[in-house]
Parts: structure tokens; sequence; C-alpha cells
């Protein structure tokens, strides 16, 4: 366990007692990078507050059955994400169709504008058939800049299988992508 | 994911990918309200904390053994009430009263006799034979004189 780890613990066990200065805390060193993964999984920043907030107090439904030998974070980001999942099923992924909208300069041509497009709903589509957990790792890893350490420590998984997890999903995104760059060629 | 393997090769920043999954994905919101977040959670789960800091009263306490208290005790009750009916009662003691009073009544039958005419022949008749009795022989016989 790291110092971060036992801190956590000790917050933790005063939490299980009802001191909420403890929760109070324990939620402030967590929430900004479960706000990052809320984000992520769903696509809007109310969403992503609302599912924050719903992790955060499922997880004190919980708090008797944490290990306090283990790390706090993988078990609190396990129920984050998989609430995360499970809400962006149920709210059909409005979110995905929100993203982003018209981040389109003003200065593109039409054919630009029309080509910027095309690369997004390409992007969109090839990393929605990468398995969640990958979806979830490269968006954090090459558009948040999370290192890997960081992404594995979060997940509860080993550095190696982060970096196994980018390299799969660049190989299926540049996959994706490589239609267009032989179009962009020709 | 049980196809996951491990990589020791750290993926090197590739700058044009990023770019065009920021474009479709979105930056991370700028300026999120994290007092307001913090807040809006603490409230939420405050009930939650009271109710692990609230002593529970004693009644509440016994509630999960009350399934299994009460049935024991019904049971353990007709065990007594059958075994109370099987068991015969035993002789009832004389109160120390009854003693008392026998006791008393006795003396003053004594005294009666004592203080009768015929003196010791009334003594013999409350009080029974008062042969091989030298102290009753000699008391009851200085009693007759003293009335006499």
């Amino acid at each position: 366990m790291t110092a971060d780890d036992a801190v956590d613990a000790a917050l933790v066990e005063r939490v299980r007692g009802g001191d909420v200065d403890a929760y109070d805390e324990l939620v402030r060193r967590h929430m900004r990078r479960a706000h990052a993964v809320a984000y992520r999984l769903l696509g809007q920043a109310e969403d992503a507050e609302d599912l924050v907030q719903d992790a955060f107090i499922q997880a004190l439904d919980r708090i008797d059955s944490f290990d306090i030998e283990r790390p706090f974070a993988p078990w609190f980001f396990r129920i984050l994400t998989n609430r995360g999942l499970n809400m962006r099923q149920s709210r059909a992924l409005r979110a995905v169709s929100e993203i982003p909208g018209d981040t389109a300069s003003h200065d593109d041509s039409p054919e630009q504008s029309a080509e910027r497009e095309e690369l997004r709903t390409r992007l969109r589509e090839a990393v929605a058939t990468l398995p969640e957990r990958q979806q979830l790792i490269v968006q954090l890893f090459e558009i948040d800049g999370w290192t890997s350490a960081e992404i594995a420590r979060t997940l509860g998984i080993s550095d190696g299988t982060v970096r196994w997890h980018v390299h799969e999903a660049r190989r299926a995104l540049r996959a994706a992508l490589e239609p267009l760059r032989r179009q962009e060629q020709s | 994911m049980s196809e996951e393997r491990e990589s020791n090769i750290e993926p090197v920043p590739d700058p044009a990918l990023r770019a065009a999954l920021a474009d479709a994905f979105g930056e991370q919101p700028a300026g999120a309200d994290w007092a307001t977040i913090a807040a809006r959670t603490r409230a939420a789960a405050r009930f939650r904390l009271r109710a692990r800091t609230r002593v529970v009263p004693w009644w509440e306490q016994l509630t999960p053994w009350a399934t299994r208290l009460l049935p024991l005790g019904a049971v353990a009750a007709a065990a007594a009430l059958v075994l109370a009916m099987v068991t015969p009662r035993p002789a009832a003691p004389l109160a120390d009263s009854a003693v008392v009073s026998s006791t008393v009544d006795g003396r003053d039958a004594i005294a009666d006799a004592i203080a009768a005419p015929n003196g010791s022949g009334a003594v013999r008749r409350v009080a029974g034979p008062v042969d091989d009795d030298w102290l009753w022989n000699a008391t009851a016989a200085a009693h007759a004189a003293e009335a006499r």
C-alpha cells in the first residue's frame, strides 16, 4: 500500500463510524479524477457530476464491505465505471450524439468541414467497437494525458496491461482511419 | 477481457491521434465547480452518515434476536409449566408464628396448672409425666407450696 492508500484507509475507517469530515475529505481526494472518468464514460459534464455523486453514495452504502487492506481507488472506480456503463446504456448514448457538436473552425471550407465530420464519425464508430475498458483507457491516455501508471492505479490493473490496451486501441483506430488517409493521398 | 496482455513498451505520444480524438470526443470540461459537487455529495450522504453515529436503543438491538428468543422463551415456559404440574409438592412446613403461639399457649397452660389448687396434678396433665426430671419436679413442688 502506498502512503495515499494508507490515508484513504484511515479515512474509510472514520467514515464507517459516521465521520462527515472524513467522508468529505475522501470525496475531495478522488472527486476530480472521478469526474474525469465519469465524463469519458458519459460525455456530458452534468451527467458526469450526477454519476460522481451517485458513485460516492454507492461507495458509502457499501463501505463496510471494502477490504481496508486494499487500495480504495480501484474499489471506488469499479463502482463508478459500473454505474457509468449502466447509465450510459439506460440513457441510450444521448451523450455521444451531443459531444463536441460543431467544433469545426469557421474558416474551414465546406470540403474541410465535411472531411472533419467524416473523421469524427469514423473515430467514434471505431472507438465504439473497442472493449469498454479499452475505450476508457484510450481516451484517458490520449486525450486527457493520464500516464499508464495513473490509469493503472485508478482502475486497479497493471501498468503493462494499460500499455497493452493503448497499443491495441491505436492499432484498431489506425486501421479504421486508413481508408480516409488513402482518400486524402489519392 | 480474458485476453488482456501486458506490454513493456510505453506508448509514444501521438499528437495527430490526440487531436483527432479530442475533436471527436471533446476535452474535459473546464471550470467544474468542485466545491458545489463536494457539497452536494456531502449533503446527499449526511443522513446515511448520521445513521452510522446514532446510538442504537436496546429494543432495536434486541430486534434481530427476537425471532430466535421469543420461540425459545415460549418453549421454556411451557416446559416449566409441565414440570411444575408433574412434580409432587412437599408438605408445607409449620409457620414460625404457629410454633411461637403454641409455645406461648403451652406456657400459659403450665402457669394456670401451677396456680390451680391441685397444682402438681394439673401440671402433670398439661406437661406430661414428670418422673426422672428432678428440676421439673422441684420447680413444680415449689410453685405448689407457694400457691398453698
